[in-house]
Formats: C-alpha cells, structure tokens, sequence
C-alpha cells in the first residue's frame, strides 16, 4: 500500500497550489484579483469557499452547489494558514477553493483550500462531523514564497 | 506528548471522484465535539448567494478552483497531481494525470464547459516535490490510505 508521508505533506512549510491554463478562453470575464499583502492585524472578513460534502458523515458527496463560510481563529504559519475553533470549516471536496478577503468592499485570494484535521484522530471521528474540524489553506499572500511564485508565473 | 489526529485531504472520496486519504498527524487542536447538523453547508457555512462569487469553478467535479487569470485557474496542488506521476501520492487526486491536452472540466454560475488543458505549474517547494524526496522512507504508522478508483 502507498502511502502518503503525512509529516512532510502537511508540514507548515509546504506549498500544496497548482496554476492550470486551459487552451481557450472561457465565455465570460470574471476575473478573482490576488492579493500579495497581509490582511493579518487589518479589519475585515475571511471567507471560505467549497463544493464539496456538508458534513463529514456524507463526506463522499459533493453538494456541487457552492457554500461559503465564515472564519475567524486562526493559527498562521509560514506557508500555511490554519483555522480551527471555527463555525464553519471545510470538507472533502473543497480541496483547491479559494480562501478570500474581504475588506472595504473588495474580494481577494488570499489562499488555497488544502487540508483538514479531524478533532480526535479517527476516521469515525471525522464520520461524525464537526465544527471544530481545523482546516488549512496555502497561503498565496503576506510575503510567502507562493506569493513570489504566484506574481512570477502570473506575470503581475 | 501531542495528541494524535487524522488528517483528511479535502478531496471527495467516491468514485470517480476520487479518494480521501486519511493518515495521522502529530500536532495539537481542539478535542470538543458537536453534533453534525445536517443543515450546515461546508461544514457548517451556507450556500453562496447567485453571482456572489461568479470566480469560482468546479474543478472536474472534484476540487475547487478560482480563476486568477482570463485562461488560468488556480487550485490545490494535490488536485491536479497524479498518482501515476508519483508512488507516495496515493489520495486519489481528482483525475489522475492533468498533463498538457488532457480535459479540465470547469463549471460556474457562467461557465459550464470543457477545456483542454494547456499547462499545469506547481511550485518548486511544492508537497510533490518534497513527497519524492521521502519517497524511499518508510509508511508512518498506522497511516491509511485508500486506493484511489480509477476516473
């Protein structure tokens, strides 16, 4: 059996983002704008999004309808942003969604959907939901090594 | 001594959807529990409102992606990676290769249609990378991992 290494796929060091272009143009033009600076100690609101299930109890299934959260504690580390204590958290299927700032009427990415922590450490555990789930996002802005990556391949 | 916890991918688990692999994670977070509520979104958040965030696509039924760019999307890298590609990567990312001509499905309020992929970029310091490194090293464990199905 594969396996993944969990302490060096998850540590607070790891970048887990991708940038996919498609050969045409999508028909329309909403465009999400990037944000590079840190919203840390600034006024505003944090939003995840996802597709992916509702509860860890019906974890494989995909609502395929987009949800939003609110977050507010969180723990930030180098590459990574860490959230947990929260109303709201992710759930599989919402691997790869943006984690947004909004703040005087503007929406930007400040990270990517990455992973999630079960509160005690058992796939039964995780089956039964929770709002204390912690989830982590890859952090695309404040400096980060993404952020420098990002700006390089986006050209901005 | 940290308490142990499982850690979930943010991937869908059934079918061709793809697999979450679950392993364990030595750190610490909070050990209270509530009950599911099953009119919770997200876990726990609620539906976007129409157009609210009309950047957002679904990623080949899969993942998430928000367009950052007029041809370019930006999402997970573990969503785009194959396991193919890479032997200590076994969490079912979402569609097996994304190579260069391969087929990106994307569905948002406005666009519900299929690309054929140009290019796909990770970051050098990315989990992949750094996923080979440790590839020769031994499982930690007590980890799981499912086998993803194929897409």
């Amino acid at each position: 059996m594969r396996t993944l290494r969990k302490p060096h796929i998850l540590g607070p060091s790891v970048i887990d983002l991708a940038l996919i272009d498609v050969v045409e143009d999508p028909s329309d033009d909403h465009i999400a704008a990037l944000s590079f600076d840190s919203f840390a100690g600034t006024s505003g609101s944090l939003v995840l999004l996802g597709f992916g299930c509702d509860s860890f109890a019906e974890r494989s299934t995909m609502t395929l309808r987009l949800k939003k959260g609110v977050l507010k504690n969180f723990v930030p580390r180098k590459a990574m942003w860490r959230f947990e204590g929260n109303d709201a958290s992710g759930c599989p299927g919402d691997s790869g969604s943006p984690l947004l700032w909004q703040a005087n009427g503007k929406t930007s990415v400040v990270g990517v959907n990455s992973f999630g922590l079960a509160p005690n450490g058992t796939a039964a555990d995780a089956a039964q939901g929770s709002k204390t789930f912690a989830v982590s996002f890859s952090r695309t802005e404040g400096g980060a090594e993404a952020a420098r990556w990002l700006t390089e391949q986006l050209g901005l | 001594m940290p308490d142990r916890h499982t850690s979930l991918r943010f991937l869908p688990k059934a079918g061709s959807l793809g697999v979450i692999a679950v392993g364990l994670l030595l750190a610490a977070c909070s050990s209270r529990r509530f009950n599911s509520d099953s009119q919770a979104k997200l876990v726990g958040g609620a539906y976007a409102d129409p157009g609210e965030f009309p950047f957002v696509a679904m990623l080949n039924k899969g993942c998430g992606a928000a367009r950052v760019a007029k041809r370019t999307y930006l999402t997970a890298g573990h969503c785009v990676v194959s396991s193919n590609h890479n032997d200590v990567l076994d969490d079912g990312s979402i569609g097996g290769a994304l190579a260069k001509g391969s087929t990106v499905a994307l569905q948002s309020e406005s666009v519900n249609s299929t690309h054929k992929l140009h290019h796909r970029k990770c970051p050098s310091t990315s989990f992949v990378h750094r996923a080979r490194a440790h590839a020769a090293q031994t499982t930690h464990p007590g980890a799981v991992s499912h086998r993803p199905r194929a897409h």
